[in-house]
């Protein structure tokens, strides 16, 4: 995503442009409004006298909607604009756009305003990739409003753009004759719907509701609700307040209810543009990230992952029974199944994931009815890892597509040359990933007490117990690379450890299943110069044969990651290395306005001073967002035992002061409290960009940090 | 009807229904409720209560939560597993009112690919 770009979205509906509100999107750029994994709109330029307006400002009102100011280019600093022009743009189920001329001289104007307008449908995976199109694209005026088409065999999809002011309406555009009398002003408002064929019925929001006015309210309350329902962050660090909003706006902005599921509530979509649908490791873990702040975004999760649970053994979407699913589309390509997306099994790791979720939130909620519910689909999950995960029979589980449209690598460094040697090369299919394992050794776990204490199978609490001490001992033994000091990356196809040095480490301090020795020498490493940037702990450690600070999973620095590893920290008693990381990262956040993208470089702080933006980065991203939220977690200590609520803070010196209010779970609402005490040596000429701990420490306020049940 | 022949994808809809009937709950669908009405062009009208993942015929359904329309070789194609259920509606060759997200759950009543 552009620096440049704006978006805005609603759901699986978005809006990109430039600061103007204009599209002018070429096939391989993610300009245009996409909705249901389709671009419908991919042209949308609104030129004066056949001139494209300059850029007073932009301002983004809230997630759904922006406002543009602009003036005609004059062509000379000497002569002021006479013109005042301001689009106001929502989404919804499409979108509108209002858009206001004002003549601010004495006297009368005429002016020829055209909205020039075209749609390409393509596919995202089209946009992505840059494939061309297979059917027959149609333009017209229908009914008087313009009509733009496209279709392949049945598949039919619509974009339909009318006004409230006259216009002359042609196949490229619309075209208003304006005449403005002096001091005067005219305005339009401008509906651009979508058609998913006469059986899709787009969603809500804007007609029902009058359009961009009428939609408003109805979000801005949902909006605040969310907002108050949500428990309440003061920090003497400033930054963290704003982060915090930030954070809880943008995981509001994500949440995405696909009519394919019949839950009432929503789930988060992975991220804009690219993953704005269903994904399994993604949901679960921004539903993890967010739980004690959010709870029913994992209720949804769970319920909807369960509902498209694996059923069969389909090569094509590497589906296999109790499987959780990778992702769901909607578009054209997946809907002629040259995508397997309908929906495509292809990870590895999103079927314990749900099981710890399913732990995880009725542990948090005590809501064990879910529990209950979901038990058949919790067997099976736990059979698909006994019986389906493991491909080769070396007692791990791994992946290993079985067409060619399948993934890569099936865990969360999904891209194709993430899981290297320490010289480079790349290993071999089917690959066993540490973090799964560690992942597979927590569901067990978590299921045990599960079968023992809701499901009253202690037979099967036993059985596994027994499987997840015995998982440990062996990875232990088996991904131990003694010379390294740390857990290989994967044992791949020929049975070798990949030896690369990388973040994943962290994430089995997480699960639990690294042994104490092995959890401290893992410690030193990620916080060491080679794995620490200063802003966070890179994917790949400088120094490894794979290593580029931008590339993808070789070296960026992503958020979710430290997150998770902040937390992996806190449960092994690191909470020192937990609050350096946590204080990096939320630094960098500062710098991104408060919004952390997916991915950002992973160049030494020490020689960058500022974070730099990995290039594709997807922004706002549902796991990015929930990090800052798990990483208050993580600092905060905070842990439910039974219906109450344990806090064990410990928290960067710099914090001064934080309390967060009612906080929902079995207990009802709590609070928690803590004062920062750990001296974290990280930012130096940077203090000023980053704020201080500007607020005095309150003499009123208890001295030590306390937790409240 | 007398035009039908043996065999052909008319023919083949009363049968499977007649199985879908009699293969009992689905474990997946125990849960779930609901009714579909299924339109199937050249092979008639056809009303499925589903109560607790059990699907039973019945003569009229007045207020289903779907409709679907559907031509009768998509629908054996899609109830023999020779078809995706979730990639056909997708490709706009099934109609639907009412309930999306119950019509797909039919796809757990059908064997492999649908």
């Amino acid at each position: 995503m552009s620096g440049q770009s704006v978006s805005i979205l609603e759901g699986n509906t978005f809006v990109v442009s430039d600061r103007a509100g204009n599209v002018s999107a070429t096939l391989t750029e993610a300009e245009g409004l996409f909705a249901w994994d389709t671009r419908f709109l991919s042209r949308w330029v609104l030129t004066i006298d056949g001139k494209v307006p300059n850029v007073l400002s932009t301002d983004d009102l809230h997630y759904y909607e922006v406002q543009f100011f602009l003036v005609p280019g004059t062509g000379t600093i000497y002569v002021d604009a006479d013109l005042s022009i301001m689009r106001k743009r929502a989404v919804g189920s499409g979108f509108s756009e209002d858009i206001l001329i004002r003549n601010e001289s004495p006297k009368p104007v005429h002016l020829n305003v055209h909205l020039e307008a075209a749609a390409d449908f393509a596919d995202l995976f089209e946009v992505k990739d840059a494939q061309p199109k297979k059917g027959e694209l149609y333009q017209g005026v229908r009914d008087g409003r313009l009509t733009l088409g496209y279709k392949r065999g049945t598949f039919n999809r619509e974009t339909y753009i009318t006004s409230t002011a006259p216009a002359t309406i042609d196949a490229q555009g619309l075209s208003f004759d304006v005449n403005i009398p002096a001091h005067g002003e005219w305005s339009t408002r401008i509906e651009v719907e979508i058609s998913l064929g006469p059986d899709w019925i787009p969603a809500t929001v804007d007609r029902a509701r009058g359009g961009a006015d009428g939609g408003h309210p109805a979000r801005g309350k949902d909006l605040k609700k969310w907002l108050e329902g949500s428990p309440t962050l003061h920090c003497d660090w400033s930054p963290l307040n704003g982060i915090y909003i930030r954070s809880l706006v943008d995981l509001a902005a994500l949440r995405f209810h696909p009519r394919v599921i019949s839950e009432l509530g929503a789930l988060p979509a992975a991220g804009l543009p690219w993953f704005m649908s269903i994904f399994g490791r993604d949901s679960v873990i921004t539903s993890l990230q967010a739980l004690p702040f959010v709870p029913d975004l994992s209720k949804t999760t769970l319920r909807a992952l369960a509902a498209w649970q694996g059923t069969r053994i389909d090569d094509f979407r590497d589906e296999e029974p109790g499987k959780i699913l990778h992702e769901l589309r909607y578009g054209e390509l997946t809907a002629f199944e040259e995508r397997p997306q309908s929906p495509y099994y292809g990870a590895a790791d999103a079927t314990p994931l749900f099981l710890i979720l399913l732990d995880e939130y009725s542990s948090w909620t005590g809501d064990y009815q879910i529990v209950r519910d979901l038990e058949l689909e919790a067997r099976a999950a736990l059979t698909w890892i006994d019986a389906y995960g493991d491909h080769n029979g070396d007692g791990y589980v791994d992946y290993q597509k079985r067409m060619e449209t399948g993934l890569e690598n099936q865990c969360w460094k999904d891209s194709w040359n993430s899981i290297l040697f320490a010289d480079g090369s790349n290993s071999k299919l089917p690959r066993a990933t540490c973090e799964i394992q560690g992942y597979v050794y927590d569901a067990k776990v978590r299921c045990a007490r599960l079968a023992r204490e809701i499901w009253n199978d202690p037979e099967l609490a036993v059985r596994l117990d027994r499987s997840a001490a015995e998982l440990k001992a062996r990875f232990n033994r088996d991904y131990w690379l003694e010379a390294r000091g740390c857990f290989a990356l994967a044992i791949d196809g020929d049975g070798r450890k990949v030896d690369s040095m990388t973040s994943n480490i962290g994430h089995l301090l997480w699960s639990g299943i690294a042994d104490e020795d092995k959890a401290a020498r893992c410690v030193e490493h990620l916080m060491g110069d080679k794995l620490f940037t200063g802003w966070g702990v890179r994917t790949m450690a400088e120094g490894e044969g794979g290593y580029n600070p931008i590339g993808y999973h070789l070296g960026t620095v992503w958020p979710h990651d430290n997150s998770i590893i902040a937390w992996g920290l806190t449960r092994y008693g690191y909470r020192k290395e937990a609050a350096k990381i946590a204080l990096g990262i939320l630094q960098a956040s500062v710098f991104f306005l408060d919004r952390l993208p997916e991915a950002f470089a992973g160049y030494p702080r020490s020689l960058t001073q500022y974070p730099v933006e990995y290039p594709t980065a997807c922004s706002p991203q549902a796991w990015a967002t929930g990090a800052p939220l798990l990483l208050l977690r993580a600092l905060l200590g905070m842990q439910p035992v039974g219906n109450r609520l344990l806090v064990d803070a410990e928290l960067p010196e710099r914090f001064g002061w934080l309390e967060l209010l009612d906080i929902p779970g079995a207990w009802g609402r709590a609070d928690a409290f803590g004062r920062g005490r750990i001296p974290v040596d990280l930012d130096r000429l940077e203090a000023t960009l980053l704020g201080s701990t500007a607020a005095p420490k309150a003499k009123s306020r208890p001295v030590e940090p306390v937790g409240s049940t | 009807m007398s035009s039908i022949s043996p065999g052909t994808p008319n023919a083949k809809v009363p049968q499977i229904f007649q199985r879908l009937a009699a293969q009992g709950q689905s474990a997946t669908l125990r849960r779930t409720n609901g009714s579909y009405e299924f339109d199937i062009v050249d092979g008639g009208q056809w009303f499925i209560e589903l109560v607790n993942g059990r699907p039973t015929i019945r003569e009229k359904i007045e207020h289903p939560d779907c409709s679907v329309t559907i031509n009768a070789a998509d629908f054996v194609d899609i109830a023999e597993g020779r078809k995706n259920l979730v990639t056909t509606f997708f490709q706009g060759r099934i109609g639907l009112t009412g309930d999306l997200a119950f019509a797909l759950t039919f796809r757990r009543l059908v064997p492999v690919a649908a």
